[in-house]
């Protein structure tokens, strides 16, 4: 198999971690902001919900959510409950991602001094006020970092979904080994490190753009 | 809540026993042509460390005596509900020969042709859905797959965890002596003195290390399975190990002609089987319907279509 | 009339009275030291006035107008507090300045967003916020930060971020400017320039509570001194009955530590 073909079913393949990364930092992100809201909350069973949450997406691995989420309901309930592999590897990441994402957003968010908030309050400024205006920005450049490191792990992450079928680059790349071409499995490291070259970039650019203060 | 609490758990066991445990490919990597020549630089190298490096992949021997467990009907039926659905959805892992891609991009194997072929006499439409080999117990429970059809060796935990059709394709690895010392060595106790071979990470040299008389005695490796033969011949050794088929096809005849395997001595005994669910009412049906293939000559026919006439059980 | 009546004002925090039955009252235009040692609820009391506490007990009355009374629950409603706040201005101990916005941001800031509760806000938008930008600059400039004005915090030394933060409050307009040490957090040297700008303060008669560890400037500025210990005002009066004639005994005792 020539090296254009082998290129172009691997790229094909990683399509499939692209998609993957990407619906899940799409919805990870806003919903780690809610459960880190709920962890947040004064109202203790809301919190106490959050913080376990939490705790068990981060505590058990990756792998192992990805098999609850895939074998679990058709054990529990029924093959009709099985989910497709796509949709069962984006919900477990998204879950387990939230969970990390909503850490490092209560880090964030708590980071910024109290002093703050109270420089809006006697501001006359409402609590909407306060957190767009005041502290909202604080807690981004406060985050940029910790998420950027997520985000860039999360790309090497999506290859995990080969645990459930789903045919991402390594899987192919496998069954490229298992025809006697084990050169393909190397070259894999080439789309992540173009990838996360880009993310990289883009992570560096964002932490540039917040440098003109310091918090 | 007791059952979800248990299926979670051993969902949990299975996959960090899974962690270790087999790959399937490799499982089944004995059926290639048993008399490949190792390159001699390979040869060498090991030479060279001393120690040659056996992959391996941990699975605990197979017990010949036991045979597929008699199906306890399952409530609710699994055969009506595969029946409702239509299809058999089939589990599998890609590898040759038994469930491979062709070069024309045909879906293809001795697998893939046998199953066709049994779910034309159960009027099912097969369906092949590729599986995780280390989840497969999981991949029937949640019923993504109705059975696991891929040269699959069956081992006393897969009885203990599926229902498993008769098997359909037998391996296993030989003695080879001398016909002179055919009193001498009559079991593997009798040969825990005696120098024994075998080609270098071939099965007959995990058969040997397995074994535990065998692996007692003094052992040399050689770069292939038919050198090992000549050095019985000239005396050079005592004995060596390999698989049945080659041994079938070489010992007594020819230049070898003064040699013989010990009956019935069978080491590595691996044979094949299809898994459904545990207690599934499939199993009577599919052995009918094999039996059916054998009968009428299919199966032979596809078997040696893919090369694996000798092995097929039917053939021995 | 008074501009400012405290009375009978009660704190505490769990188990801890952090103010017990304090009362006083401020004229316009007057400057109230408030000296104490640490700990004695100095502080408690500027953020209970800023309603960043809630008292327990007592009330709070600006310009005959009842802000907060324990006894009266209409007084007391969360929607309210935040209008209230605005007959008071803060001044922090560690400023407090958004790092994110310029010193002139930092003063107009809150002036922007009070002005979109105008009705006519939207047809007058751009000179409203013209107004309120040569508002920030007048007030920067009064602080001697003419030149400072398109700064960053970080890009600010500890003296002139303070004197940002004071125009951040003038900047409201507020009945009642208080600050809470605003020189405590600031190298020796720095302190000159920000107490310059509160003698000037003074000068324009503007209402004043300070908390402050500075005893000369307190002498020197303040019309009234109020000494608090241990939660309780200990002794109020004039700056010169209170550093030149202390009646108590504990004030004694505070003066001479402050003296040596």
């Amino acid at each position: 198999m020539s090296f254009m073909t082998v290129t172009k079913m691997l790229l094909e393949s990683f399509a499939l971690n692209c998609q993957l990364f990407l619906i899940t930092l799409i919805l990870s992100l806003p919903l780690g902001l809610v459960v880190a809201f709920g962890s947040m909350s004064r109202w203790k069973p809301l919190s106490w919900v959050s913080r376990f949450f939490v705790y068990i997406m981060r505590s058990t691995p990756l792998m192992l959510q990805l098999a609850i989420v895939y074998y679990l309901p058709g054990i529990v309930w029924g093959p009709a409950y099985n989910l497709p592999k796509m949709v069962a590897a984006s919900l477990a990441f998204i879950l387990n991602y939230a969970a990390y994402f909503s850490e490092i957003f209560r880090g964030g968010i708590q980071g910024v001094p109290a002093g703050q908030q109270e420089a809006g309050q006697v501001l006359g400024m409402t609590r909407g006020q306060i957190f767009l205006r005041v502290t909202l920005l604080q807690v981004i450049k406060r985050i940029v970092p910790p998420i950027g490191n997520e985000v860039i792990t999360l790309v090497k992450d999506t290859s995990l979904a080969n645990f459930i079928m789903v045919k991402e680059i390594i899987m192919m790349a496998k069954e490229f080994g298992n025809k006697a071409m084990i050169w393909p499995l190397f070259y894999t490291g080439v789309f992540f490190l173009i990838f996360n070259g880009v993310v990289t970039l883009l992570l560096s650019r964002c932490e540039k753009k917040l440098d003109y203060f310091k918090v | 809540m007791k059952k979800l609490l248990a299926l979670g758990l051993s969902l949990a066991l299975t996959l960090s026993l899974s962690a270790c445990g087999g790959d399937a490919p490799q499982d089944q990597s004995k059926t290639s042509d048993p008399s490949a020549p190792a390159a001699p630089s390979d040869l060498e190298y090991v030479k060279d460390t001393g120690t040659p490096k056996i992959g391996y992949t941990d699975f605990a021997p197979q017990d010949q005596s036991k045979t597929s467990e008699p199906p306890a009907p399952a409530a609710p039926s699994d055969l009506e509900y595969v029946k409702d659905t239509g299809t058999l959805k089939i589990g599998y892992t890609d590898f040759a020969p038994m469930n491979y891609t062709n070069e024309s991009g045909e879906f293809v194997g001795f697998e893939t042709e046998f199953a066709t072929a049994v779910c034309e006499k159960l009027a099912l439409t097969p369906e092949f859905v590729e599986i995780n080999w280390d989840s497969k117990t999981m991949e029937l429970e949640s019923k993504r797959i109705d059975c696991i059809w891929n040269g699959m060796t069956i081992t006393p935990e897969l009885q203990e965890a599926l229902a498993i059709g008769d098997p359909y394709i037998k391996n296993y690895q030989v003695v080879v002596i001398r016909t002179a010392d055919a009193d001498k060595y009559k079991t593997t106790a009798d040969l825990v003195e005696a120098d024994l071979q075998a080609e270098a990470g071939s099965a007959g040299e995990a058969a040997i290390q397995g074994d535990e008389n065998l692996s007692k005695a003094p052992y040399t490796s050689v770069d292939k399975q038919t050198s090992a033969l000549l050095e019985v011949k000239a005396g050079g050794a005592d004995a060596c190990v390999l698989d049945f088929v080659l041994a079938g096809a070489m010992v007594g005849t020819g230049n070898y002609s003064d040699l013989m395997v010990i009956p019935d001595l069978q080491l590595s005994v691996e044979e094949y089987g299809v898994g459904f669910r545990k207690g599934s009412d499939i199993v009577p049906l599919f052995n009918k319907a094999m039996q059916a293939l054998i009968d009428d000559g299919t199966l032979n026919q596809i078997a040696v279509k893919y090369d694996l006439g000798e092995l097929l059980l039917a053939n021995q | 009339m008074s501009i400012l009546e405290v009375n009978g004002l009660g704190k505490r925090f769990g188990n801890t009275e952090v103010l017990k039955d304090i009362s006083f009252t401020l004229d316009p235009g007057h400057t109230l030291a408030i000296i104490g040692s640490s700990g004695s609820g100095k502080t408690t009391l500027l953020r209970c006035l800023n309603f960043l506490e809630t008292p327990d007990a007592g009330s709070i009355v600006v310009s005959g107008q009842t802000l907060w009374s324990a006894a009266d629950p209409a007084t007391q409603s969360e929607k309210e507090v935040r209008k209230k706040r605005l007959h008071f201005g803060l001044v922090f101990q560690g400023f407090n300045l958004f790092p994110q916005y310029t010193a002139l941001q930092n003063v107009t800031l809150a002036g922007q967003l009070l002005a979109k509760e105008r009705p006519d806000f939207k047809q007058n938008k751009k000179a409203i916020f013209a107004e309120l930008e040569e508002q920030g600059r007048a007030l920067l400039d009064q602080m001697g930060l003419s030149q400072r004005a398109d700064h960053y915090p970080h890009q600010l030394s500890g003296g002139q971020q303070q004197r940002v933060a004071i125009a951040r409050a003038l900047a409201l307009k507020p009945d009642i400017l208080c600050f809470d040490e605003p020189t405590s957090a600031l190298d020796p040297e720095l302190t000159g320039e920000v107490l310059r700008v509160l003698r000037e303060l003074a000068d324009q008669d503007t209402t004043m509570v300070i908390v402050t560890h500075e005893m000369a400037f307190a002498r020197d500025v303040a019309d009234q001194v109020l000494f608090m210990d241990g939660g309780v005002v200990v002794e109020e009066g004039s700056p010169e009955q209170v550093f030149g004639n202390p009646r108590e005994e504990r004030t004694k005792q505070f003066l001479a530590r402050y003296s040596n």
